[in-house]
């Protein structure tokens, strides 16, 4: 009988997880809340639920995302991955021949280059310091245009002319869209102009891991179907969808993980500093000498 | 023929035209000045002939061209500056540094467009020549591109600290003048001082006519407009790869101006002290003309129109002015005595201090200088620009209809 | 070294590691190096006064005269040899809004050239005479010979105890280092090497282990004293080892001695000028080779590249500094950081992230301690 091992993907906005028993996938979502501990606890509870399953079938629990080091489950071995990896071996686990995962999110945007042979990181390239290439630029732009950001995507679909959105910074951005606003260029010229500024960025992002088809795109902004076209301009590469849908991409990694881990026979605990006060004598006199008034933490 | 206010073809009546405007357009558009028309010509295709220079065998540099011009014209040897070189540069070329040399994007636009060109332009000539004092973003993106095969030689021309006089300021002009000395090598076989003694006298003679240009300009501001005023500084020191039809053209651009002058028309503009960059902005140029402003003195970059000494020895005059020119702003304090000048003089109603966001260069300094200013009660104004052509930000030119509005 | 009969020294503030402190000590002056950095706050006040576009230390350093830092406003003046531009102007800009007195010196980067040798040797002259001027003591080339020799056994010592990093399982971490070399700037040079011959011995008697944790290299711009963040995760969270740091709060400083045998000015010019550079030194291959000389000679596993956002030397040529060491397979994490709050989580992820990229053994799963 084959272990059944859940993965926990707990993000900034959205948890989620899944199940996989006997090569079956369960997923569940919902939103991650303030508790991440209860969050993870109760998509654990609706998980067996729908995979039939009791507690003590579980042989492994990972969990990764933001909330990932804080969590533990009574009576199952837990440990934590990072969703970078995670989402390397989730996408890999779907579709072998990916070579590299284009992450779109609300907040930041990844690249990451897999090992095809078997889903392992080969590389990887985050932007998280800057709005410019995430999906917050992309609510950004659909506000100053009136539109609802989910429709952003299909509006640039409709879009004849292309139109250029040069400013480095998202803050320049939308006054330069605010300006083609008031020079009566289309909203949907407007949108793709944007999208194209976003795909330019990403694929800045990209040609730093090196892009090799097949290409999956994932990440909160995914189904925006402009912002995906526009990718496949700049790359020139081919895309692939995932058989599931890509946000649970990082949980299901995270449960291929945790089948790896249970078919180990023990896991070693990281190792720790060891404590010591040798410098204790040391530190004092610094301390005198620097000034503990006004320490800077 | 009529020597009446120029006008480009294309009529900009409101500022957020400007985004349709590209500067190459606003270059080719006649105005009504012939000299003018062909000094746009001659950057319009500046960077062409540099190319042809290079085809034809003659020596062709990158960078270069402000205080050190002598020596590179003794050298015969064509600068390929890095403000002509901008002027082709768009967002793509942007792009390509941010992508290819891996430049965060808060770097200065300027230093992003020129490594973008450089990059593009890599199978052409090859030469750079680095000033280490003028920017650290440079500083290391040379490093990084002598990877792509450009032999660079860095001028390791010395920061000139604020109030650093007698002894210790002649000790810099040594060390200048050893690297400036580096360079003519670099450039080309033996350093000839006579050549380079005619040079400077030849530069000055320019500078004086330069001059003469400026002031006729401000005496009359309503002949040629600010950008125009511009691009004929842009070629005090580089002279456009062209020496002698350079000062042609300026003893016939004197000419108009002096016909002009002659009409005796009063102009309602209000004069404003430059100071800082000049930058490639030229739709904030247009702007600053279209608000009824003129510029009565380009300040801080004035002083790369002083005459080379030539009671010195031809290199150590050199070495004088880079360093005083080029060794770094100096600090804010060194400053200030040229810019009350220059406000005195021309009776400007307020001082621009215009460098580019990303350049931590000019930012302390303008922040010094404008509380000065601020308590004096000289109104200020200070302008985050970028070195693309493009429009100008909304911000910008917000900022500047205000402060126009303020001091008329 | 002489004081002022019962006067307090002077107290010399300096940022980089290119003043030479000799020369302070041996004027009687106190040296104190300016390098905390880490709270957001004094960050946010220091960018009154500079740009948005300043990295955070130059930031902190302009906002901790604002915030009246007791350190920092107990310098009597600022000695700067010129270093790269943001430092500079925030130095400037410290001199302007808060009237501290300061000398600022020009620092050469093409340290090859003879004139560069011979101008670094006027510079150190002037500073010397300015030094003189403020303590109001001659420097005799005795005291300074004498100042060179002490602070160059703290400089072996430092060596030394590094060394000891060589081990497959050091008897020290890197946050342990780092607090040694912050002795070496905050003490008077004798305490901090008694301190250091002490540790030493200590540390050398320390029983060897079969562990081997992975060796870590941290290599970049500054790591102030209070950024400790990195140094954090990356020992006490995920059980890597610093084994050596190419930067100037770690070893970087330390690795060369000021030639003993020249007259001492020269030697100073001579010794801070050829000393393992800075990226604002020039050319950039020749930083390269030291760091890889020392990631050789400390048998790393990976290298974590830290620049500070808006760093020009640092970050432009971060992308060189990797395709250096890719070449000679090494991995590089280059992270670009600041002293945000906020960043904890994605430093957290990108640095784990790395780690289970090199992992190849059997799982990249982790279980907390």
């Amino acid at each position: 009988m084959s272990k059944k091992v859940l993965g926990l993907d707990i993000g900034s906005r959205t948890a989620k997880g899944v199940v996989l028993a006997n090569g079956e996938i369960f997923t569940a979502i919902r939103p991650t809340g303030f508790n991440m501990q209860e969050t993870g606890d109760a998509l654990v509870t609706e998980l067996l639920a729908k995979a039939g399953l009791r507690r003590s079938d579980l042989a492994h629990i990972v969990g990764t995302g933001y909330g990932r080091i804080t969590l533990g489950f009574e009576g199952i071995p837990y440990g934590d991955v990072t969703e970078i990896s995670c989402h390397a071996k989730g996408a890999h686990y779907l579709h072998p021949a990916v070579r590299t995962i284009v992450d779109i999110g609300g907040q930041d945007s990844k690249a990451i280059k897999v090992d095809p042979r078997n889903g392992k990181v080969a590389g990887f390239v985050l932007n998280d310091k800057c709005a410019a290439g995430t999906g917050k630029f992309l609510e950004m732009i659909a506000a100053s245009i009136d539109l609802p950001v989910e429709r952003l995507g299909e509006v640039a679909l409709q879009s004849t002319k292309v139109v250029k959105v040069t400013s480095q910074c998202v803050v320049f951005a939308e006054s330069e869209v605010i300006s083609l606003k008031a020079q009566n260029v289309s909203p949907a010229d407007i949108a793709a102009g944007v999208h194209l500024s976003v795909a330019r960025r990403v694929g800045n992002l990209l040609s730093r891991v090196g892009i090799e088809s097949d290409v999956v795109f994932t990440g909160g902004v995914s189904k925006n179907r402009g912002l995906r076209r526009a990718l496949e301009e700049v790359t020139q590469a081919r895309f692939v969808d995932l058989p599931l849908d890509a946000q649970f991409a990082g949980a299901l990694g995270a449960a291929v993980y945790a089948k790896e881990a249970s078919e180990l026979q023990a896991l070693k605990p990281e190792r720790r500093r060891k404590e010591r006060d040798l410098l204790g004598a040391l530190r004092h006199d610094i301390g005198l000498a620097r000034g503990v008034v006004g320490d800077a933490r | 023929m009529s020597a009446s206010p120029p006008s480009p073809v294309v009529q900009l009546a409101r500022p957020r035209e400007h985004v349709e405007l590209s500067q190459v357009e606003y270059l080719k558009a006649r105005t009504g000045s012939p000299a003018i028309d062909r000094i746009f010509d001659l950057a319009l295709t500046y960077i062409q002939r540099a190319d042809e220079a290079h085809r034809a065998g003659r020596k062709v540099v990158y960078g270069g061209g402000m205080t050190d011009a002598p020596i590179i014209h003794a050298a015969d040897t064509f600068p390929c500056v890095f403000p002509e070189l901008g002027r082709l540069a768009g967002d793509a070329s942007v792009a390509l540094a941010e992508d290819h040399f891996r430049i965060a994007r808060e770097t200065c636009s300027m230093v992003k467009a020129t490594m973008g060109e450089l990059l593009k332009r890599k199978p052409l000539f090859k030469r750079l020549i680095n000033y280490c004092s003028l920017c650290e973003p440079y500083n290391a993106a040379f490093e990084v591109l002598k990877d792509e095969g450009y032999d660079i030689y860095s001028v390791d021309l010395p920061y000139r600290p604020e109030g650093v006089s007698g002894e210790r300021f002649d000790s810099l002009v040594d060390f200048a003048e050893q690297e400036l000395l580096g360079l003519a090598t670099w450039l080309g076989g033996a350093y000839d001082e006579v050549r380079l003694g005619s040079e400077i006298r030849r530069l000055n003679r320019l500078h004086a006519k330069v001059r003469r240009v400026l002031d006729l300009q401000v005496a009359s501001p309503d002949y040629i407009g600010t950008l125009e005023t511009l691009f004929v500084w842009n070629g005090a020191n580089h002279n456009y790869g062209v020496p002698g039809e350079y000062e042609a053209l300026l003893d016939q651009l004197i000419d108009e101006l002096e016909r002009f002058a002659a009409r005796g028309v009063e102009s309602s503009r209000v004069p404003i002290v430059w100071a800082g960059g000049r930058g490639q902005e030229f739709g904030l140029y247009k702007l600053f003309d279209d608000l009824n402003g003129y510029i009565a003195s380009w300040t801080m970059t004035g002083l790369l129109l002083r005459d080379y000494d030539e009671s010195l020895r031809p290199l150590r005059a050199v070495a004088h002015n880079t360093v005083i020119g080029m060794g770094g702003p100096g600090g804010s304090k060194d400053q200030l005595p040229h810019l009350e000048d220059a406000i005195r003089r021309t009776g400007s109603k307020g001082i621009v201090f215009y460098g580019y966001f990303g350049c931590s260069f000019s930012s302390v300094n303008f922040e010094v200088l404008k509380k000065h200013f601020n308590q004096q009660g000289i109104p200020s104004l200070i302008l985050d620009g970028s070195f693309q052509t493009g429009a100008p930000s909304g911000q910008n030119v917000t900022r500047l209809k205000a402060f126009m509005e303020m001091v008329q | 070294m002489r004081g002022d009969g019962g006067v307090q020294p002077k107290r010399a503030g300096y940022f980089c590691v290119y003043t030479p402190v000799e020369l302070l000590a041996a004027a009687g002056a106190t040296p104190v190096r300016l390098f905390k950095g880490g709270d957001a706050n004094t960050v946010n006040s220091g960018e009154v006064h500079t740009r948005s576009f300043f990295c955070q230390f130059a930031q902190y350093s302009v906002g901790a005269f604002r915030e009246a830092d007791p350190l920092y406003r107990s310098v009597d003046k600022l000695y700067h040899f010129n270093t790269c531009d943001q430092m500079k102007k925030a130095v400037e800009a410290i001199g302007e809004f808060f009237d501290v007195p300061y000398r600022m010196l020009c620092l050469p980067r093409e340290r090859s050239r003879p004139a560069a040798r011979e101008f670094m040797r006027r510079e150190v002259e002037f500073m010397q005479r300015d030094v003189e001027e403020l303590t109001g003591n001659r420097v005799s080339e005795a005291a300074l010979g004498e100042a060179i020799a002490a602070y160059n056994r703290a400089r072996r010592w430092l060596k030394a105890i590094s060394e000891l990093r060589k081990l497959d399982d050091p008897p020290l971490t890197g946050g342990d280092y780092l607090e040694l070399v912050k002795a070496f700037y905050y003490l008077p040079v004798d305490k901090a090497v008694a301190h250091f011959e002490k540790l030493h011995a200590r540390l050398s008697e320390e029983p060897p282990t079969v562990e081997r944790p992975l060796r870590v290299m941290v290599s970049g711009g500054i790591v102030a004293d209070g950024d400790d963040r990195l140094v954090e995760l990356l020992e006490d969270e995920l059980g890597t080892r610093i084994v050596v740091e190419d930067h100037c709060t770690g070893l970087r400083p330390f690795y060369q001695e000021i030639p003993e045998d020249l007259p001492p000015l020269h030697a100073l010019a001579d010794g801070y000028l050829d000393s393992a550079p800075c990226a604002r030194m020039k050319p950039l291959s020749e930083r390269l080779d030291f760091t890889e000389r020392l990631a050789r000679e400390y048998r790393v596993d990976a290298i974590v590249y830290v620049s500070l956002k808006f760093c020009s030397c640092y970050a432009i040529t971060g992308n060189a500094f990797s395709k250096r060491f890719e070449k000679l397979g090494i991995p590089v994490l280059e992270i670009s950081s600041d002293y945000s709050e906020s960043d904890l989580g994605q430093l957290r992820t990108r640095v784990g992230a790395f780690l289970e990229l090199l992992r190849k053994g059997e799982t990249d799963v982790r279980v907390p301690a």
